[in-house]
């Protein structure tokens, strides 16, 4: 009997050739064949416009009207093409296998199941190739280079200069982003488990976990707005008293709570250093829901004569946390630690919304975006710099990384494999 | 003296009550087994006993301490699960240490029992691995050895063989009969499997609905069972039953008569005291003492024959469309569909 590998691989081939070949032609020739739908629906708003009276121009019911169109037109013809692929993959390869395996259903379905994982799975792979690992090694062959092409370690050298421009930045962005990647997955990690451990014991349990769960339902902007609020310093300048009142626009709910003075006129997330964990707490107080929940999962998975046992050993609740329901949940908690900190190295939003301008609060993330703008006259390899310092946070999560590996690695090894 | 007694002990979940006004005594050094079909509250018997579930009502009392108000921890018991329970997290060796570390025992103490225990079980080259590299018959010994190392007053085990497959679980019965008869333990059993119940008990209490239906030793509950559902309940193939009527009452009301359809005897054990004669009764005979004989009074068209080898079992149906079953420990030579009779010894026989 032949090799039934040859036959997958020219399958597989011939599969992504058509797909590669017949897919963009295919959403070219559609997306030209439909454009009259954009000027159709931009006559309909001319008649709209010309039956309501409408206050804009007609030139910009035009432009909205075939904005519209153009975008329907896209929704419909990319979800047309992504069922195109599965249909069209899934078809060649079934086909492509009867052909192939003429006598033998069984090799028919050896070779289709060969393929078939690649053609959901392909997809996924090309974009992270494309949008992740190509642009990841781009920016560190980048990050080496200066302007010109030339191989060179000046951008790192830059980056650690006292003298340079922006060092204080660079430095206080590595400090912040450091305390943000340790503090905020600890601190969502330590309220998430103890809130799941509590909840469970009382009965309004349920709805002390939802209230606590629904702030990640709201962005991280939102969030930020929502604690300006409460930690906001307020007009206190502006209140000297107006015929014998005090007007107050003091928005500060912490400040009022505390009782506002001057001396507290500062937004709490704006004070020197301390500023900052009033920032964490933001995403804390976002995050810890998730946390939560997936704890509270976990917690009801640990067996129930597990924790029976350990009654009749004699644990009482302490121990019986720490020794016998956290270590069973660990790897949990360990897949929550990490999607955390891979959160906070995407954090930008929270102070960029409070306090963008300020040194004392970037992070590396924000930092890249105050370069860009603040740092042209750096020379002509500002975007090698730039390079250099997207290196450095990528190189912030590599403990986590290598963390993670050596614990899967030992899991595997204690399962015995 | 009674190590461990249970006085009117009650527990209902809701308006379900699952333990009836349970009373139990149980010997120093006892092996006594909890025998019923599921949800008969065996098994809540054994937690209320461990102190996982709380008393409705009642008392409760090990080795004379009352232990109502206790911790599980405090009452002197250990427990074995069914599921073993072992702590996936720990080493064999933490996993029997775990307790005596919380009694804040010293380091070389709790070695020196964890490896007593593990040698009395032969698995001194075990007590590194984690649960998830035993077998389940190694599991099983594991969770046996903590609750050796506590050392308590009363072992308890929850269905502790019914993970296990049926080679392995003949073996390990063998071999906690073993270790019963080498630690002289007083041992709580809980089985919905009367082999187990019939081999290991010193004394079985069978339960139904959360009541005692009868306390004693195995056989004797095998030959004189206290009702109709202790009959049918010990003994494979189960006890076969006849309806029929009381006839007349021995003078001291310990045998009487009994006729049903195509069945007539005397002298057969009577179970049901508060009967009188010509009351609506039945006649449990057991498959084994049932005797092929041309002239028995008893028969019935043979409706399936299993040959296990070391006994056949023949399923009958009889003229009044009863079941009822033969069980012979040779193999002799009926065929579906024949006829056969049979005749038993009345005294063997109960009447409920």
């Amino acid at each position: 009997m032949r090799s039934i590998q040859p036959i997958i691989a020219s399958n597989g081939l011939a599969i992504a050739l058509t797909i590669i070949v017949l897919l963009p032609i295919t959403a070219i020739v559609t997306f030209f064949a439909t454009a009259p739908l954009d000027t159709a629906l931009a006559e309909f708003g001319l008649w709209l416009h010309g039956r309501g009276n409408w206050a804009i121009s007609e030139f910009d019911t035009i432009q909205r009207f075939s904005k519209i169109g153009f975008a329907l037109r896209s929704i419909v013809i990319a979800v047309g093409i992504s069922f195109m692929y599965f249909g069209i993959s899934n078809w060649l390869n079934m086909g492509l296998a009867k052909v192939r395996a003429r006598d033998s259903i069984g090799r028919q379905s050896t070779i289709i199941e060969a393929i078939q994982p690649w053609i959901f799975v392909g997809p996924a792979l090309m974009l992270l190739l494309l949008f992740l690992l190509i642009p990841a090694f781009s920016t560190l062959s980048l990050s080496f280079q200066e302007s010109d092409g030339t191989l060179s370690t000046r951008n790192y050298a830059f980056l650690w200069d006292r003298d340079a421009l922006g060092y204080l930045q660079f430095r206080l962005a590595m400090r912040n982003s450091l305390m943000w990647l340790v503090l905020v997955p600890t601190l969502c990690i330590s309220l998430g488990l103890l809130i799941a451990v509590l909840a469970d014991s009382v009965k309004w349990g349920i709805v002390a976990k939802t209230f606590i769960f629904v702030p990640l339902a709201i962005s991280f902007v939102g969030a930020a707005v929502i604690w300006r609020n409460i930690f906001a310093g307020g007009g206190i300048q502006a209140q000297e008293a107006i015929n014998g009142f005090t007007p107050s626009y003091q928005i500060g709910l912490l400040k009022a709570l505390l009782g506002h003075s001057a001396e507290y006129n500062e937004p709490l997330y704006n004070l020197k250093f301390w500023g900052n964990f009033f920032l964490m707490w933001i995403l804390v107080w976002v995050q810890t829901g998730f946390a939560m929940v997936i704890f509270s999962a976990a917690l009801r998975g640990v067996p129930s004569d597990t924790i029976e046992a350990a009654t009749i050993d004699g644990a009482n609740p302490f121990q019986m946390f720490f020794r016998i329901k956290l270590p069973q949940i660990y790897s949990t908690v360990l897949v929550v630690w990490t999607t955390l900190v891979i959160l906070v190295l995407k954090v930008f939003d929270i102070p960029y919304a409070l306090s963008a301008n300020d040194d004392d609060k970037l992070l590396l993330a924000t930092m890249m975006e105050n370069a860009r703008n603040n740092w042209s006259i750096g020379g002509d390899n500002v975007d090698n710099l730039f390079a250099a310092i997207a290196v450095m946070l990528m190189l912030t999560v590599v403990p986590n990384m290598v963390f993670n590996a050596w614990r899967i690695r030992k899991e595997q090894r204690e399962m015995g494999h | 003296m009674a190590q461990v007694e249970l006085n009117h002990v009650m527990k209902s979940f809701g308006k379900t009550d699952v333990i009836r006004d349970v009373n139990l005594e149980i010997n120093k050094g006892e092996f006594v087994v909890f025998v019923g079909p599921s949800g008969c509250g065996k098994s809540t018997l054994l937690r209320l006993i461990a102190g996982l579930e709380t008393l409705s009502s009642g008392e409760i009392i090990i080795a004379d301490r009352p232990v109502m108000d206790l911790p599980p921890s405090e009452r002197g018991i250990a427990m074995v699960f069914q599921s073993y329970a072992l702590y996936p997290h720990m080493t064999v060796y933490h996993n029997m240490a775990f307790s005596l570390s919380l009694q804040k025992m010293s380091k070389a103490e709790i070695k020196e029992r964890v490896e007593a225990a593990a040698k009395i079980l032969q698995m001194e080259h075990l007590l590194d691995r984690r649960p998830a590299a035993l077998s389940g018959g190694q599991r099983q010994r594991v969770a046996i050895g903590r609750a050796i190392v506590r050392n308590p007053d009363v072992f308890l085990f929850d269905e502790p063989l019914s993970n296990l497959d049926a080679a392995l679980r003949h073996e390990t019965r063998v071999e906690i009969a073993k270790l019963h008869k080498q630690l002289g333990a007083t041992t709580v059993y809980v089985t919905h499997d009367q082999v187990e119940a019939m081999t290991l008990a010193d004394k079985i209490v069978v339960l139904k609905d959360g009541q005692v239906m009868q306390v004693g030793a195995p056989m004797e509950l095998f030959n004189r069972p206290a009702n109709e559902f202790v009959a049918s309940f010990l003994g494979s193939p189960k006890m076969n039953f006849f309806e029929g009527k009381l006839g007349t009452i021995a003078g001291d009301t310990s045998t009487a008569a009994f006729a049903g359809e195509g069945i007539a005897c005397d002298g057969v054990r009577l179970v049901s005291q508060n009967k009188a004669q010509g009351a609506a009764a039945k006649l449990g005979i057991r498959p084994q003492h049932l005797r092929l004989d041309p002239n028995g009074q008893l028969s019935g068209t043979i409706t399936l024959i299993e040959r296990l080898g070391t006994e056949t079992v023949v399923e009958l149906n009889n003229a009044d469309n009863t079941v009822f079953r033969f069980a012979s420990p040779d193999s002799p030579d009926l065929e579906l569909g024949q006829t056969v009779s049979f005749s038993f010894d009345p005294t063997l026989a109960h009447l409920f």
